[in-house]
């Protein structure tokens, strides 16, 4: 069970993507293509340990957003006001805790999971 | 979007970080508001926001730009360009465009009253110099804040958040600018987190306040700090601390962030911007000793370049540069020089990160003397 932090809607089915090291809004994520440090994250849910760098961070998000290609959640080890902030602005639901890559069927509400 | 939306936003933030609370604010100070450091996704943001008709509603302010008001930075037509759109959002929403960040300066901040701010230097002035009370907010938080008029309550907008927890003596003084913002870049950098409450530190006056807080803040998360004997209220801090760690500065600590290594080709004051006595002090100087080989830069606030008057003509005359609205942390004008000689330990922190340009800590005298060298 994840803790959800940013709550959405629904259960879905969904691929998750590990990203080992802490990554920045502002510079990793491509709001363009959906990539974020280099994987392509449009869709999914990206599991990380957690943010960093420039307040600058909640706009690229969004941006990402406003273009479809946003991550589908955000599971994060380590939380600040700048994670939180992106992801209610982007819309993006978020959770504190920790994914393996693969599938899983996700609660967006209550942070529920099992594996595919 | 609008306030509806904005009110939303702050809620749901709130409901992350504060189980939900908000407390109403007086007064708000945007950041990310440079097309340098908010890019097209930041103006896009904007752009919406004012399109969807969201007006602040409390008196708001905004940080320094990417283009000084006078355009003495030369800076490329797309980035003049982006900052145009950004600037007509920004009225748009009703946010006052004086690009400051050193809004304390106009904006009256009373004891105990809250605030949204999102420049950290600017915060932490406030809370330590007026006990005013405002936590580090992201810069689009604190523009939602302005326009629902509240912002989630975090710890630092109650007193039980704000007690003190770290003992720090300060065995050196008094501070000028940059001593002072060697003492705050060492707090910062020893303790990190918590609220430092500070005995024996003595300042020079308003530069030095403005760099303490500015290294402070910069050097660390903390955004207050209590100085025995000059924040509002230090009794009351002093009676509620609950020390749990004690860190003592010395001179020899204070002379680590001084270097005498390399020459620059221009040295730059006014980060957080200049106030009056510190322009002042400059043109004295130079009026003194004649035109500098190296030219200078000051940035200063809207009200202090106005206060100056023709004294910026002048000034110029005299190789020494004086601009308001925009700075040399969020200009890319910056990045037409090699090494710049600066008492401003936030700029030495940024002007490298954010431009590739090298710099220079020095005491205010000697960044003078090496303008001459």
């Amino acid at each position: 069970m994840l803790k959800p932090v940013v709550k959405g809607r629904g259960r879905v089915r969904a691929e998750v993507v590990r990203l080992d090291s802490p990554v920045s809004f502002l510079g990793d994520l491509n709001p363009e293509t959906g990539r974020f440090a280099g994987v392509d994250v449009a869709g999914k849910v990206v599991s990380l340990p957690y943010v960093r760098g420039s307040t600058v961070g909640p706009y690229v998000l969004w941006g990402a957003a406003r273009r479809g290609k946003a991550p589908l959640a955000i599971v994060a080890e380590k939380l600040d006001l700048m994670l939180v902030s992106a992801c209610v602005l982007a819309g993006v639901p978020l959770f504190q805790g920790r994914l393996e890559s693969g599938c899983v069927y996700i609660d967006l509400e209550t942070g529920a999971y099992d594996k595919c | 979007m609008s306030r509806e939306y904005a009110r939303e936003v702050v809620l749901k933030i709130a409901d992350a970080v504060s189980g939900g609370e908000v407390v109403p604010v007086e007064t708000a100070h945007v950041s990310g508001v440079s097309f340098l450091t908010v890019g097209e996704y930041g103006v896009e943001f904007l752009e919406h926001l004012a399109a969807s008709g969201a007006r602040v509603s409390v008196f708001t302010t905004s940080n320094p730009a990417a283009v000084d008001l006078a355009g003495v930075l030369g800076v490329d037509e797309a980035v003049a360009k982006g900052q145009e759109r950004i600037t007509k959002a920004l009225r748009a929403m009703g946010v006052n465009t004086f690009f400051s960040c050193t809004p304390y300066e106009f904006v009256i901040t009373r004891q105990r009253t809250f605030h949204a701010w999102a420049e950290s230097n600017a915060i932490t002035y406030i809370n330590t110099f007026r006990d005013a009370w405002s936590d580090k907010n992201p810069g689009p938080l604190a523009l939602l804040g302005a326009i629902a008029g509240f912002v989630p309550k975090t710890p630092l907008y109650t007193l039980e958040g704000r007690r003190p927890t770290v003992l720090v003596e300060v065995e050196a003084g008094p501070l000028g600018p940059l001593e002072a913002g060697a003492v705050g870049a060492l707090m910062g950098e020893q303790i990190g987190s918590g609220v430092p409450y500070v005995r024996g530190l003595s300042l020079t006056g308003e530069g030095a306040r403005r760099e303490f807080a500015a290294a402070l803040s910069t050097y660390s998360a903390m955004v207050f700090a209590v100085v025995e004997g000059v924040t509002p209220n230090w009794k009351e801090y002093l009676e509620i601390a609950d020390f749990r760690e004690k860190i003592r500065i010395s001179q020899g600590d204070v002379a680590k962030f001084l270097r005498n290594d390399e020459t620059p080709d221009v040295v730059y004051f006014g980060c957080p911007f200049a106030d009056v006595d510190s322009v002042l002090w400059v043109l004295a100087e130079v009026k003194k000793r004649g035109v500098p080989k190296r030219p200078i830069y000051i940035s200063t606030s809207p009200g202090v370049y106005g206060i100056l008057g023709r004294l910026v003509e002048e000034a110029e005359r005299y190789n020494v540069h004086i601009f308001t609205g925009s700075c040399l942390v969020v200009s890319p004008h910056t990045r037409k020089f090699r090494t710049i000689a600066t008492d401003s330990l936030k700029a030495v922190y940024y002007i490298p990160r954010l431009h590739g340009v090298g710099v220079v800590p020095c005491r205010r005298e000697r960044c003078l003397d090496l303008a001459y060298a």
